[in-house]
């Protein structure tokens, strides 16, 4: 019991003797504070160790004084290090500023850079889909699955199983659309062409069709033909 | 400079730090005004080399600038700049390697410029006191340092330093204990421990 309280007493001793140090600078919390005026009132042996703790910071504060000051340019330095980061910092803003405001807010320049991509993008696709039109495209397309395009020919599954033979030239201003529809309004198809003179070949006109008559009609769209002629079944 | 003045005297350190995270260069001018005289001493104690000083407090500062934003305000300003300083100073020495870190091995260097019993003979007891002080490790000057210098609570020395509290008290014992042990080496009992 006597050893219990001998070796709570030295630890006792020792965790007021680690406060110390705050208590004499007034830097110890109020319940610590209260602790180590208590056991200081009941020890007077540990004025001893106040006597040391003040010698200590009186030594500290005076090896401080001692020391050597800052320069005086030591802000004129600061502020220098400081410009120069800030100088860092412009340039990399410079160099990412044209590439943000590209994914922000799109100049005029950059609106017509656009454009134009999307304007060549649109005249391929025209391209491809013109090809597929003309030449048949994928292979795919056979009598039963014709190309779904304006422009009738006998390899389409409306030929013609009887009509005029006509050689027809067209204007060389004419659209395929004009073409296309010149030849569903005179239920033609072309059966082949162009031959020299720029001829195609054409059948057109229901069975038992007028030739005459089928030839007058389709003279008459100037705009698409420039001459119709009989042909050849 | 007076608008430095101004600023200095009107604003608190926690208002400049503000300022500062909004790019004020004034601002910062005021606060290192108000606190690089504690932070070069505190850097210098450990260093002990002017120069490493001076850059380093530079650094600190550059570091303030740029991460002022980040001040929380869970601690005091002093605080929050002396531990960027402890941690950039800390850093430069093992780099250096000028100085041991390691509690173990700091603290033993011998001071061979004078027999013990000569050197008492020849100094006063102040004088004794303040060499043995310096003999003391990095760490335990720092913590000396900090409490009877910068006369920071035990709270804040663990803010400082990085480490918890209980480890501040028993790392100011022990500074303490090895300076008695020093000085009698030097032929100075103190009568403690």
């Amino acid at each position: 019991m006597t050893n219990n309280n001998s070796s709570s007493g030295i630890q006792q001793r020792e965790e007021i003797e680690m406060l110390l140090p705050w208590y004499v600078t007034g830097k110890l919390g109020g319940a610590d504070a209260a602790k180590v005026s208590a056991y200081l009132a009941e020890h007077e042996d540990m004025a001893l160790q106040m006597e040391l703790i003040r010698e200590e910071r009186g030594e500290t504060l005076d090896a401080h004084a001692r020391l050597a000051s800052p320069s005086p340019q030591a802000l004129d330095r600061l502020m220098a290090s400081v410009a120069e980061a800030e100088k860092r910092t412009l340039r990399w803003q410079s160099l990412w500023q044209p590439v943000a405001e590209f994914f922000t807010a799109p100049a005029p320049g950059t609106v017509r850079w656009v454009s134009a991509a999307a304007a060549v993008v649109m005249v391929l696709q025209a391209v491809l889909i013109i090809t597929l039109s003309v030449h048949g495209g994928s292979g795919e397309q056979t009598a039963a699955n014709p190309p779904q395009t304006g422009i009738r020919t006998a390899s389409g599954r409306d030929v013609h199983e009887g009509g005029v033979a006509v050689l027809a030239v067209f204007n060389d201003n004419a659209t395929a659309a004009e073409i296309t529809r010149f030849l569903n309004e005179n239920n033609a198809v072309i059966t082949g062409g162009p031959e020299t003179g720029g001829f195609y070949k054409l059948k057109a006109g229901a069975k038992g069709a007028d030739a005459k008559e089928v030839m007058r009609r389709m003279s008459e769209n100037r705009g698409v033909v420039k001459l119709v002629l009989p042909g050849k079944l | 400079m007076s608008q430095v003045k101004a600023i200095t005297d009107v604003f608190s350190d926690e208002r400049l730090m503000e300022r500062i995270a909004t790019s004020d260069q004034t601002a910062l001018r005021a606060l290192f005004e108000r606190h690089h005289h504690r932070v070069f001493k505190f850097i210098l104690r450990l260093t002990r080399n002017e120069s490493a000083a001076e850059d380093l407090v530079n650094e600190v500062f550059m570091e303030v600038w740029r991460n002022a934003g980040n001040f929380g305000g869970r601690s005091s300003v002093p605080t929050w700049i002396l531990s960027i300083a402890h941690h950039r100073t800390v850093s430069s020495l093992r780099k250096r390697r000028e100085e041991s870190w390691d509690e173990e091995t700091a603290g033993t260097l011998a001071d061979d410029r004078d027999d013990p019993e000569v050197s008492v003979q020849k100094q006063n007891k102040s004088e004794v006191m303040r060499r043995c002080m310096e003999q003391l490790s990095a760490e335990h000057r720092e913590v000396i340092d900090l409490v009877y210098y910068h006369e920071m609570s035990i709270t804040e020395v663990a803010g400082v330093v990085g480490i918890p509290e209980n480890t501040v008290k028993t790392r100011v014992f022990h500074a303490r204990k090895k300076l008695s042990a020093l000085l009698q080496a030097a032929g100075v009992d103190r009568g403690w421990p």
